[in-house]
């Protein structure tokens, strides 16, 4: 089931998103990778809204939400995920380039699954993404689907 | 102004000797009246004795007529001389009934007159029978009755009688006289010595009091030495608001005279801006109350102002209010100065935290905004080795490689500088620690970075100290990993952690090494931030070790140091605040 249901990278930066990415692809993760560009467009994402309307329903198996981003920031996404009944389940994890105690203390009050700080070195990143995907994308038992009698 | 207050046991002896002087005039007097009582019935009963001693002698008169007239008739015959003969005979039964009369009850006297009476009788009837054989014209029997003597013979025992009952008359006159003369010494002795005693314990109340007064006087001379001698200003007010006293320390403060003081109302002396406080504070005092600490401001001769703080009390006795003031012109001047200084240290702190916040915000931005780029040079270096590895030779290889590592180390820079951020940031969670259990725990952390090196460590006891356990563990993996890595040229390092003694009341503990050492010239970068005495090549690490350690121990109000030279090793100290309970 879980190899079906696809990961979400939400991510602004054009250079972030493409190590992300390769590390994912690094993995040979069997999930369809989705990406959003901000917080606004994960938000429309999730809920089938705006430009995801038409999207065909399910959730994706895990959020992997940049912190700092323009506009609707990841803290702000968290929140809605979090507030809101029908997305609460969803696991979403942080990935962020800051080490600060008050956005970490901040994700975990809000809900946040788990905590990834981004290494400076990519062979780092590489693991820390590929240990991320398999506990996420493999080893978690996901919430079942909405609207999904499986 | 006050004066010593009466003592109780004076007020006592005052009233004590009064109270026996009276008692005193009050006991010889009663007993003069008893005595004089007493005298008077002496007296009276010795007048009785004297009008009895001269019916006595009336009597012993009226037997000498009767005889002389009787012997006169005898020898004459002419009747003339039985007048006073016959004035006896009429006289004598009163005379003797009178003397019944007085002696009812005194025994011994009336033994003597029954004695008496028969001879009496006996003698006066001798007389009536030779008078009555003259009568008859018998005279030469009359005189031969009178020659044969037994008339003289009953004359003399009734002389001889009333002698008695007259001598014993005259010794109870005599015995009267004694007791009165008695008497009078008794009322006289008690009188004088009455007198004497009164006199005695009213001299020893003048003296107690006289005592007294004069202590008083020298205690109200003293206070008035004091109220003259104060370097701080006293007054006294009245009702109206004036000064009634005023000691010369107003002169020597303010200026005016004692005259000119108390010439206006104390009000007009006043800074306009306290003459409200004042006034509401002296109408407080009327009211009984006392005031202490308040203050405003005199102004003196030349118009400046002092500040005064003032003692007051209302003084029920005169009525009038009693105050001491202190020139505090100096303190509140300092307390100005105090609080001005205090208003700038809130602004700098204001502007301190601004500063800080900024500085967060910026080592914020600092870990997001650095990092990601040198994420980005890190990881599409990775990757373009990784697709170009075929296409780069050894140099563009190298060039690669090269750029990763200083991308690498660029990170750990941001890194370390984030971390140095935090342990200035960090609250302290301060409690008494055993760096004995600090340095244990450092060393097994320390041990790790040896790689196997032959290092000896040795650590002494070492004292308790006050701070924030982590911090200072902070500090001692940082002081002892500088030991471990410039020690590494030495075959054998020795490193050593131990106590001196303590320096301003502060443990003093120190890490040596027997490593490269340093030149005391540059001993103060140090502690700096990547203030490096030797180059990343020779030794690894970007120098924040020692800034960290110098920032933990300033956090804790101690001190960090050290000496060395070049090649002979290196001993860092570091002061802290010793612990508050004893081990």
């Amino acid at each position: 089931m879980n190899a079906l249901r696809p990961v979400l990278v939400v991510e602004d930066n054009a250079n972030d998103l493409e190590l992300m990415l390769e590390a994912l692809q690094e993995h040979h993760l069997a999930n369809r990778v989705d990406v959003a560009r901000d917080g606004e467009e994960a938000l429309e994402y999730l809920r089938r809204a705006g430009r995801y309307a038409a999207r065909p329903p399910g959730d994706p198996v895990v959020v992997l939400l940049d912190l700092k981003m323009p506009r609707v920031d990841g803290i702000e996404v968290l929140r809605a995920v979090k507030g809101d009944e029908a997305l609460r389940s969803i696991p979403v994890v942080m990935v962020t380039s800051s080490r600060e105690e008050q956005d970490l203390v901040r994700s975990y009050q809000l809900g946040a699954n788990a905590y990834v700080v981004k290494p400076v070195d990519f062979a780092g990143f590489v693991t820390a993404v590929k240990e991320l995907g398999t506990f996420w994308a493999v080893l978690n038992e996901p919430p079942p689907q909405r609207g999904d009698p499986g | 102004m006050a004066l010593p207050r009466v003592r109780p046991s004076l007020r006592r002896n005052v009233n004590v000797a009064f109270g026996v002087a009276v008692a005193v005039l009050v006991a010889t007097g009663s007993a003069s009246v008893w005595n004089g009582a007493r005298a008077r019935e002496t007296a009276r009963e010795r007048a009785r004795s004297a009008e009895h001693r001269a019916a006595m002698v009336r009597l012993v008169s009226y037997l000498d007529d009767a005889e002389s007239g009787q012997r006169g008739y005898l020898i004459t015959g002419r009747d003339a001389f039985l007048r006073p003969y016959l004035t006896a005979f009429d006289s004598l039964p009163a005379v003797v009934a009178q003397l019944e009369r007085a002696w009812a009850g005194d025994s011994a006297q009336e033994r003597r007159l029954d004695a008496l009476r028969p001879v009496m009788a006996a003698a006066l009837a001798e007389l009536e029978q030779t008078v009555a054989l003259r009568r008859e014209g018998r005279g030469p029997a009359a005189i031969r009755e009178v020659g044969s003597g037994r008339g003289q013979v009953l004359m003399d025992s009734v002389r001889a009688g009333t002698a008695a009952m007259l001598a014993a008359e005259d010794r109870r006159v005599a015995a009267y006289d004694a007791r009165l003369a008695v008497a009078a010494r008794i009322s006289s002795a008690t009188d004088t010595a009455g007198a004497a005693l009164a006199v005695l314990f009213l001299g020893l109340a003048l003296v107690v009091v006289n005592r007294d007064l004069t202590r008083r006087q020298h205690a109200e001379q003293g206070l008035a030495r004091m109220f003259a001698l104060s370097p701080d200003p006293m007054i006294t007010a009245d009702r109206s608001g004036r000064f009634t006293d005023v000691n010369p320390a107003w002169e020597r403060l303010l200026g005016w005279s004692v005259a000119e003081m108390r010439a206006r109302p104390f009000l007009d002396f006043i800074h306009p801006d306290d003459r409200q406080a004042t006034a509401d504070q002296f109408a407080a005092q009327q009211g009984g109350q006392d005031a202490a600490g308040f203050t405003n401001r005199y102004q003196a001769r030349d118009g400046t102002y002092h500040w005064l703080e003032w003692n007051a009390t209302p003084f029920e006795v005169d009525g009038l209010i009693h105050a001491v003031a202190r020139d505090v012109t100096e303190r509140r001047r300092a307390e100005e100065r105090i609080q001005a200084l205090n208003e700038e240290l809130a602004r700098n702190v204001v502007a301190l935290r601004e500063v800080n916040d900024e500085l967060e915000g910026f080592s914020y931005s600092v870990s997001h905004d650095l990092r990601a780029p040198l994420r980005h040079v890190s990881g599409f270096a990775d990757l373009l080795e990784k697709h170009a590895a075929a296409a780069l030779d050894d140099k563009g290889r190298r060039y690669v490689a090269t750029i990763r590592q200083a991308a690498q180390r660029m990170g750990m820079l941001i890194d370390d500088l984030l971390a140095f951020s935090r342990v200035g940031r960090a609250q302290l969670a301060v409690a008494d620690v055993a760096l004995d259990d600090v340095v244990r725990a450092a060393l097994s952390e320390v041990r790790e970075q040896c790689d196997g090196r032959d290092v000896a460590f040795t650590v002494r006891p070492l004292p308790r100290v006050r701070g924030d356990r982590n911090l200072l563990h902070l500090a001692l993996v940082n002081l002892l990993s500088n030991a471990v890595k410039y020690t590494r040229p030495r075959p054998r390092a020795e490193i050593e952690v131990g106590a001196r003694e303590p320096e301003n009341g502060r443990a003093v503990i120190y890490v040596r090494d027997n490593g490269v050492g340093f030149d005391m010239r540059y001993a103060d970068k140090l502690f700096g931030v990547f203030q490096r005495l030797h180059s990343a090549d020779e030794f690894e690490g970007t120098g924040i070790g020692l800034a960290n350690v110098q920032r933990i121990v300033l956090r804790h109000g101690g001190r960090a140091w050290a000496e060395g030279a070049p090649d002979r090793g290196a001993t860092f100290f570091v002061a802290l605040p010793r612990a508050e309970a004893a081990a």
